[in-house]
């Protein structure tokens, strides 16, 4: 009934330890945690900028994230506005990519064999 | 392959049959992948003339406004942005109820039928709460925007030439954006409503069962045996994002891959892992249909948001950082396995677990490598969250701590969850350029993941196979599903720019706010958690714990990450303050 590789284990102990781990994280969530932020420094802040703005600090992508579109918007409109010399594919913008696409050429065929 | 399957992320042969077509699970992914973002498409699309006219509305009646000088953002300025970023395809009645079936669990924070289920007496009790605190606040963003419309009536006045009546209005405005932002946090508080969350779940497992059936069915597996095994996966997936949500887990940044991985593991050392469960532990193709999906957000118009300043700081920093602690890894540290070094290099240096999964994927990481390097990321994310922040509040300048400190936390701190907490804390601005940096950054996991496809099937793969790769056997070997990832990001890249062309502001509402967080995105963070439940799992404590023998992945994610801070904050010093100062004026 076990996962290939997976050591076998007392039947009791498992459901012990599944259980115990269960309940631990619930403990961490509702009591540890928050009472342990308070010692972190700065934590406390973070976390009420975060409840405030709403968002999700386990966000692992930036479509995720509501910050990432008003930036997008705020930024690229700026850009556009108040500076549009530096607006798009500009000459610098592209050496830019180049030089990304060269390091990456380059640096892979560098890398140790 | 060296290989035996299921060790790893992803597993090829090297050897090509037209019928991989329909019987292997790369081209299912695509298939199943692009079946999603088409279905969007005809979702959205259809409104294209409507929103292109509301825009066109709005550039009518703001555009003006928002040019009338350039010494400051005017209100008009303002207005034309707030207004355009209301215009999304995802709106219509269809996306309405698609974001409500795909629905992860609610947040909550000390009880957990919250997760789930709230009635209409507390929600109610919820929404009075909000308004109260709601409507002071609007009162004073109404007051505030009062007195910036006098302000700049007095700056226009005299022409925009009197410096001090320039400033004034500017100072106004920016009262005005903070009463604004703070009553419009409070109002979004205010629309609590009650939810059944249980119904929607089962709905959307059964969905999903049946989408993922059609590919196991076609592959030759069990269509019933899938479908039982399903129900085992789907449960311990609803676990994760139900762990997730809870407030603190949330504070620290703990996302639901990390209680994918946790809780797969926890249950495959304990009392394991079911048999009748196995036939659903299918972490690749998971894993590349959700990652054919994330192409279709890796929009290239995206990269110039920022301008040079932003292409130096997260183009060319993060794939020097990659290449010089890659190099590190093999020369110095010697990480015995390059998949392994690989992934961390990139979830250090790019941007966390997406890159992670990506790399994983194009270089056929064995699971344990992804999930020690998901693991590294997140204990280093939550620690850099609350120290950047800090460092840069007591060492930077203050006309410094914004911009330079933005840019620093979006092309260092690997979530982009943590580095949108780290930029807020820091202030508005600050949240805006760590987030942009970080967008860009997302956007090189596809130039990564397909550098990292050919290096490993032309280099690594020939190394130890002993054989020389002609052009046919890098097709053999290549991972098939980057094709779809690609060719996802270039089509929904060139319909975003085509769309812009028409009128600005169409792509973000039809392809950001339409086909990629209407449909796409609401299904993709579904199928990573399901991949890394399968890879929890699949996955034993003796298989992790040789790969930490000697501390090598945790040496190397801290020289990567040290080497990252240092060069990030050169380059952005340089960029946003040396290179181009007057760029920097207008953020």
């Amino acid at each position: 009934m076990h996962a290939e590789n997976t050591p076998p284990m007392n039947k009791k102990k498992g459901w012990l330890i599944l259980l115990s781990v269960f309940f631990l994280v619930y403990l961490f969530g509702v009591s540890i945690g928050p009472w342990l932020q308070q010692y972190v420094h700065g934590m406390d802040e973070i976390v009420t900028v975060m409840e405030e703005s709403n968002i999700d600090g386990g966000a692992y992508y930036y479509t995720e994230i509501e910050g990432a579109a008003d930036g997008y918007a705020y930024l690229d409109q700026s850009l556009q506005f108040l500076a549009p010399e530096h607006y798009g594919l500009t000459l610098p913008f592209l050496s830019g990519i180049i030089l990304c696409l060269l390091i990456l050429y380059f640096g892979f065929r560098c890398l140790p064999r | 392959m060296a290989e035996k399957q299921g060790d790893q992320v992803v597993v090829d042969v090297g050897k090509w049959e037209w019928s991989e077509m329909w019987k292997k699970e790369d081209w299912w992914a695509i298939w199943l992948g692009f079946f999603i973002l088409l279905m969007g498409v005809i979702i959205y699309f259809p409104q294209t003339g409507e929103l292109n006219q509301k825009l066109s509305a709005i550039e009518a009646e703001y555009g003006a406004e928002a040019q009338k000088t350039d010494q400051f953002r005017t209100l008009g300025w303002h207005q034309l942005s707030d207004a355009k970023k209301k215009v999304r395809a995802k709106n219509n009645d269809t996306g309405k109820w698609l974001s409500t079936f795909s629905k992860k669990t609610h947040t909550w924070s000390t009880n957990p039928v919250n997760a789930f289920y709230m009635s209409e007496a507390a929600a109610t009790a919820k929404k009075e709460n909000a308004v109260a605190k709601y409507e002071p606040l609007k009162a004073a963003a109404a007051e505030a925007l009062v007195a910036a419309k006098a302000a700049e009536a007095k700056a226009e006045a005299a022409g925009f030439a009197n410096a001090q009546l320039n400033e004034e209005a500017k100072t106004a405005i920016a009262n005005w954006r903070d009463a604004r932002l703070k009553a419009s946090k409070a109002q979004s508080k205010t629309k609590a409503k009650p939810y059944n969350q249980v119904g929607w779940l089962i709905l959307l497992g059964v969905s999903f069962a049946l989408f993922f059936g059609v590919g196991m069915k076609a592959m030759g597996k069990s269509y019933r045996e899938f479908l039982i095994a399903f129900i085992f996966i789907w449960a311990i997936s609803v676990l994760s994002h139900f762990a997730a949500t809870q407030a603190t887990m949330k504070a620290y940044g703990v996302g639901y891959a990390f209680w994918a991985i946790f809780f797969g593991i926890l249950i495959s050392n304990t009392v394991g892992t079911p048999k009748w469960a196995m036939p659903a532990v299918q972490t690749e193709f998971y894993i590349k249909t959700g990652l054919v999906l994330l192409g279709a957000s890796i929009l290239f118009e995206k990269i110039v948001t920022i301008g040079t300043a932003g292409i130096f700081v997260a183009w060319v920093v993060t794939p020097t950082v990659w290449l010089v602690t890659y190099y590190v890894g093999q020369k110095y540290i010697k990480i015995p396995s390059k998949r392994l070094n690989a992934t961390i290099c990139s979830d250090m240096s790019v941007c966390g677990v997406s890159a992670a999964i990506a790399t994983a994927a194009a270089c056929r990481a064995k699971k344990e490598e992804l999930t020690l390097s998901v693991g590294l990321s997140l204990v280093f994310t939550s620690i850099m969250m609350i120290v950047m922040p800090a460092i840069i509040k007591t060492t930077f300048p203050v006309d410094k701590q914004l911009i330079l400190g933005g840019a620093w936390m979006g092309g260092t701190i690997d979530a982009t969850g943590a580095v949108a907490a780290a930029g807020a804390f820091l202030g508005e601005k600050a949240l805006y350029v760590a987030a942009t940096i970080k967008m860009i950054q997302n956007v090189l996991i596809g130039v990564m993941a397909f550098a990292v496809a050919i290096y490993f099937t032309t280099r690594v793969e020939a190394e130890e196979t002993g054989k020389k790769v002609g052009p046919m056997e890098i097709w053999y070997r290549f991972p098939k599903f980057v094709i779809g990832f690609i060719a996802a990001s270039i089509i929904f890249s060139l319909v975003y720019t085509s769309f812009n062309n028409q009128v600005a502001g169409l792509g973000p509402a039809m392809i950001d706010q339409g086909v990629v967080k209407g449909m796409g995105d609401l299904f993709r963070g579904w199928f990573f958690t399901l991949s890394f439940v399968s890879i929890g799992l699949a996955t034993n404590f003796r298989e992790l714990k040789e790969h930490l023998v000697g501390g090598k992945p945790f040496i190397l994610y801290v020289f990567g990450q040290s080497f990252n801070l240092c060069l990030t904050l050169l380059v952005a010093y340089i960029m946003f303050y040396v290179v181009f100062p007057e760029l920097t004026a207008t953020i």
